[in-house]
């Protein structure tokens, strides 16, 4: 019989998260197609459409447990009502995507069942009846594949992008509700504001796209080449440390061995040599192209897609087609 | 005001490290070892905690006996007492093994108002020990915090600013907690040449797991629930595909494959 497989429900902007819509779809594939095996169990203030969403990604079930103390993640309350769920119903595998909450909820719900989760992991996989999950360590310089020998629910948390958005289908399952079991009394973690992240200042580290500029800008206003092509691509502005020194970019844009290691699903450089030391920090990039105006760089051994010619003929065009094909 | 901040000895590179047979790193004799570069952070976080409100800071850790040097620069920063955690059983524990350690040390250490620890490990990477911690303990967890708004012993309340997905979060706990910082919440200070020396000079007492109420079977490789099958640097980058033409008709191949590869 296929192992069971919950995958934990997240709400994105509208509706379910894309992360949580890729995990569901994964974890469909995991179950040999077998959709039956695969529930969708999603905490939160209200339910309204949560069940048709994950079904239609690949759930063959979906579980929902509603309250106002639900309305926001706190591990309290969701540790609570998913540990006791998962107590009653056994699942084998629980699947959460690896946001910061997702990954808190993962370690936490792990400990709760006497054992500990696999983080943050991109690639997931049958060896036999034990599911495996890859993984980065130290900084993306390793990679490691590793069991869950917790007893109980196998928890993984699922790095966000690790796989494709599933088509939508199927559909027209009906939730069934279980009331949550949640502490008693007042609550010791109160969520009072969010405060989203204005656009542009978004976090090297987290960055999905990062456009990185080197000493082939020529002087600080060059930058302006970059910044216009990481705007259109919603990512952020990364440096070496040669422009950095030069006083063309704050340190806090640096990438590489002394700046900052960074894992963007795309990486562009232009106008970077490839120093050892700039590479330290972004070779592990999952997508990198290279613009620089000499064959010969050592950009390219690391880079996916290379361009040999002048940046500043090739940035402009690259953020005009982007900008048609992103904004239509 | 207690605090108590753990600490980690990582290796400075990956090069010397491997997995052994139960599963676990193992980070070999000859390499280089460095304070986690978390770490001062947490530390430094911990410090300004004291600065205003009195007490003390605790710095912890669980590893061999030559982490005894990390303490001493934890000391060296300025913190007040430090311990190391060190059994033979305990030598390699995954960070959820690890974490039993950790609560069972916070546990001995008596009345805690915190306790600080960096969102994430460099070696493993595993995110584990804050959450882990806050159910061990049963004390709420507070993880990536960038900010401490307001840190309250006497009325036993926090107010702590997160950076999470999108934007960040302000959030309210009772205490003691549990917080996990990211590098940014302070630029760490540096030990002064004084405080180096007094550190070099103190002992530093060492915990067996019986001292804080642990079992072998419950730490080491037989406690660790996660368990690496592989440990080996990532594949090399498959080649560069050279993308010739006008500037147009660059970008145009070039963001034709990157949308089909589904990458945005
Ligand atoms: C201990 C140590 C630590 C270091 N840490 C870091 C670090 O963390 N990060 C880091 O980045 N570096 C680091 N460095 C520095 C590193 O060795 C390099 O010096 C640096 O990365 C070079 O920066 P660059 O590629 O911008 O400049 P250059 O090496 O000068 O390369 C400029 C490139 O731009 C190209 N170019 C010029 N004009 C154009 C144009 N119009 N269009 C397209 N291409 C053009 C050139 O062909 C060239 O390849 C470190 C060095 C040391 C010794």
């Amino acid at each position: 019989m296929a192992q069971s497989i919950w995958v934990i429900g997240q709400r994105g902007k509208s509706g379910i998260s894309r992360a949580t819509r890729e995990i569901l779809g994964k974890a469909n594939g995991l179950a040999g197609g077998d959709s039956s095996a695969v529930t969708g169990v999603y905490c939160g203030a209200s339910a309204d459409g949560v069940a048709d969403e994950m079904a239609q990604s690949g759930a063959g079930s979906v579980i929902t447990m509603t309250d106002p103390r639900l309305e926001t993640y706190t591990a309290d309350f969701y540790v609570s009502a998913i540990s006791h769920l998962a107590g009653d119903r056994k699942p084998d595998v629980i699947l959460i995507a690896a946001t910061a909450d997702g990954r808190e909820l993962a370690a936490a719900l792990a400990t709760s069942f006497g054992g500990g989760a696999v983080q943050d992991c991109t690639e997931l996989e049958w060896d036999g009846d034990t599911l495996l999950g890859t993984r980065a360590c130290f900084g993306g310089n390793r990679t490691a594949v590793v069991e869950n020998c917790s007893p109980g629910a196998k928890v993984f948390s699922v790095r966000p992008n690790s796989f494709p958005v599933p088509d939508a289908g199927g559909g027209g399952v009906s939730a069934e509700e279980v009331a949550p079991v949640l502490p008693e009394g007042d609550p010791r973690v109160k969520v009072l504001e969010f405060i989203p992240d204005a656009g542009g200042t978004i976090n090297l580290l987290d960055a999905d796209v990062i456009v990185s500029g080197g000493r082939g800008l020529g002087k600080a206003e060059g930058f302006k080449v970059i910044q216009d092509l990481a705007d259109v691509l919603g990512g952020a502005v990364g440096a070496s440390r040669a422009v950095v020194d030069s006083g063309w970019i704050a340190y806090p844009h640096q990438v590489g061995q002394t700046g900052k290691t960074v894992k963007p699903k795309l990486y562009i450089a232009l106008g970077i040599s490839g120093a050892i030391q700039h590479l330290a920090g972004m070779r592990t990039a999952d997508t990198i192209v290279a613009v620089n105006k000499d064959e010969n760089a050592p950009i390219f051994n690391v880079a996916h897609y290379g361009i040999v010619g002048d940046l500043f003929e090739i940035a402009p065009a690259l953020t005009a087609k982007f900008r048609e094909v992103l904004q239509g | 005001m207690k605090a108590i901040v753990f600490v980690k000895e990582v290796a400075e590179t990956p090069d010397g490290v491997s997995v052994t047979s139960d599963g676990q790193l193992s980070s070999g004799e000859g390499g280089a070892f460095l304070t986690d570069p978390i770490d001062p952070y947490s530390i430094e976080t911990a410090l300004q905690l004291k600065d205003k409100s009195g007490g003390e800071v605790i710095a912890i850790t669980a590893g061999e006996p030559r982490a005894e040097k990390i303490l001493k620069e934890a000391l060296a920063m300025g913190a007040d007492e430090a311990f190391l955690v060190h059994d033979e059983a305990a030598s390699g524990s995954d960070p959820y093994a690890t974490a039993r350690l950790l609560a069972g040390a916070a546990k001995k250490s008596g009345d805690y108002d915190i306790i600080v620890v960096g969102e994430r490990a460099a070696d493993d990477n595993s995110y584990a020990i804050g959450p882990a911690l806050g159910q061990h303990l049963d004390i709420p967890v507070l993880t990536y915090v960038n900010e401490v708004r307001e840190f309250d012993p006497e009325n036993k309340k926090i107010r702590v600013v997160r950076s999470i997905d999108g934007g960040s979060q302000v959030v309210e706990a009772t205490l003691p907690a549990v917080i996990t910082v990211v590098k940014g919440i302070h630029e760490p200070r540096y030990p002064s040449l004084m405080g180096i020396r007094k550190a070099s000079k103190r002992e530093v007492p060492v915990w067996s797991i019986a001292d804080i109420g642990e079992e072998a079977e419950r730490v080491g490789p037989s406690g660790s629930p996660t368990r690496m099958r592989s440990f080996d640097p990532p594949p090399p980058p498959s080649g560069c595909e050279m993308i010739e033409g006008t500037p147009e008709e660059v970008a145009e191949q070039l963001v034709g494959k990157i949308m089909d590869k589904k990458i945005l």
